[in-house]
């Protein structure tokens, strides 16, 4: 693929295995680096925020590595920013994962776990699901609906409906898969796993 | 249901080489793994398993390596087993850019290692693999190393006790259909359905796209694992024959040799497109 001169700083905070996401943006042609320098944060042209695992635990991380404020700085920027997974949960307010913990709070919103009452609702949602692309968003993107790889037990709700990207229905829930705001664009699915359409949606967001 | 239903591709490795036999056994070499990864994403799997199949037998695994060349090329979920005996096994393999780590002969052997990386990596992330062979009774026994060995734990007991040790899904081998093309073993399939919930992928016997449509139609299956129908498929319609340069092994296959005619040649694109007709939701 032709290289694209952008910088991509993928966020390391020692909680994943980060080579799937640094695969797919060297695959796009971006310059990805792995790094938890805060310094570099404002040296690089966009940031990715991944991550699988607990809420709380990625907070603890960011809090030990003095990522949270450069992160916030960052994304006040108005540099584009993107959030995966539990990089996409932690921008939130807070999250009821063991107990109240408190997120970046850049999306105004909280994260609760997925329904767990209900019998027949199987926990961790995991596999190929579709998102629906909100009406206010669907000249960004050329799909209406299509499938992308979810794995996770816990679903965010952005106060700002304006704010949703996508929807995503399991079960008997129908969920915001993804949202949008100013140059922020995070997703609960994983884009790097989520073969073509998955490269198709990071490349229209972080462009050529 | 709203999650779509899976096609993954089951490549089993011995050293560097994919390999595929009937019945796990006489293993021909059909070339490098990687490359029938990378075809088959682009053909639209929705995940990759790959299985070392002597890896349990020589207690070694050349996988790490394999691993780490697939991922530069496919932006899907790749799921690893064989040869795995330790929390440390899967760390290996996870690091290596596995996303999902399957076991088998450990677990049999110590079901503890199950609970153990459940705790420590996630319920989505361990796969338990079960060899399942019919004996004459009409019983189904869980078989390890690659369906030499008969554990004789009854596979519907053991698939419970997987459950509650937590495993995130199961991958279920009928050991007697495997390569055979005679069609999935439905009586199998059906009674897994019965007893656990528990979501299970189910391989071994599909010789044809009607296969498919009579395993879903007869059990709460959650994807398909396919090996022989898509690799004969790439075989004999690629131009894989001229370039490779593999020598080692029983390369008949590799070599022109005509392969088996019972197994239908067929393509993820064409089997998906033949299972949308059907109306099962798939990506």
């Amino acid at each position: 693929m032709k290289k694209i001169k952008k910088k991509i700083m993928i966020v390391d905070y020692k909680l994943n295995n980060l080579f799937s996401i640094k695969n797919a943006l060297d695959f796009l042609g971006y310059e990805a680096f792995i790094s938890s320098d805060p310094d570099l944060l404002k040296k690089t042209d966009f940031v990715v925020l991944p991550g699988i695992g607990s809420f709380p635990e990625g907070m603890k991380k960011l809090h030990k590595l003095d990522l949270v404020n450069p992160l916030k700085n960052f994304i006040s920027s108005g540099k584009k920013f993107m959030g995966i997974c539990l990089g996409f949960q932690m921008l939130f307010q807070e999250s009821s994962e063991f107990g109240k913990t408190k997120g970046l709070g850049v999306i105004k919103g909280k994260v609760k776990k997925l329904n767990g009452n209900k019998k027949f609702l199987r926990i961790p949602h995991i596999g190929w699901n579709k998102i629906e692309i909100m009406n206010n968003f669907k000249r960004e993107v050329s799909f209406q609906k299509k499938y992308f790889y979810f794995v996770h037990s816990f679903y965010a709700i952005p106060n700002n409906k304006n704010e949703i990207f996508s929807l995503t229905k399991y079960e008997n829930i129908k969920f915001c898969s993804s949202i949008k705001k100013n140059n922020i664009f995070a997703c609960q699915f994983h884009p790097e796993k989520s073969g073509a359409a998955g490269l198709k949606l990071i490349k229209s967001f972080f462009g050529n | 249901m709203s999650l779509a239903f899976r096609v993954i591709p089951r490549l089993e490795i011995k050293s560097f080489n994919l390999v595929k036999g009937v019945n796990l056994e006489g293993l021909r070499v059909l070339g490098a793994p990687e490359v029938y990864a990378e075809h088959y994403y682009k053909e639209g799997a929705d995940e990759i398993f790959y299985q070392d199949v002597v890896a349990s037998l020589y207690g070694r695994n050349s996988l790490n390596e394999i691993i780490k060349k697939t991922i530069k090329n496919i932006f899907i979920p790749l799921t690893v087993g064989g040869g795995i005996k330790s929390l440390n096994d899967i760390e290996k393999i996870l690091k290596s850019g596995a996303d999902r780590v399957s076991i088998n002969s450990a677990a049999i052997k110590n079901p503890k290692l199950v609970k153990e990386a459940v705790k420590k990596f996630g319920s989505s992330t361990i796969v338990v693999s079960i060899e399942a062979g019919k004996q004459l009774n009409g019983d189904y026994k869980a078989f390890t190393h690659n369906g030499r060995e008969n554990s004789n734990i009854n596979v519907i007991d053991w698939i419970k006790k997987v459950e509650d040790l937590g495993a995130g899904e199961i991958f279920v081998t009928s050991v007697d259909r495997d390569g055979t093309g005679r069609g999935f073993d439905i009586q199998l399939a059906k009674s897994i359905s019965q007893k656990v919930r528990i979501p299970f992928i189910f391989h071994g016997g599909a010789g044809k796209m009607e296969d498919i449509i009579d395993l879903v139609d007869n059990s709460n299956v959650s994807a398909v694992s396919l090996s022989s129908m898509l690799h004969y498929d790439f075989l004999s319609k690629s131009n894989y024959r001229k370039s490779h340069s593999i020598k080692t092994g029983n390369v008949e296959y590799l070599s022109g040799k005509k392969l088996p005619k019972n197994i239908n040649q067929k393509s993820i694109l064409s089997i998906k497109k033949f299972l949308k007709k059907k109306q099962i939701n798939c990506s």
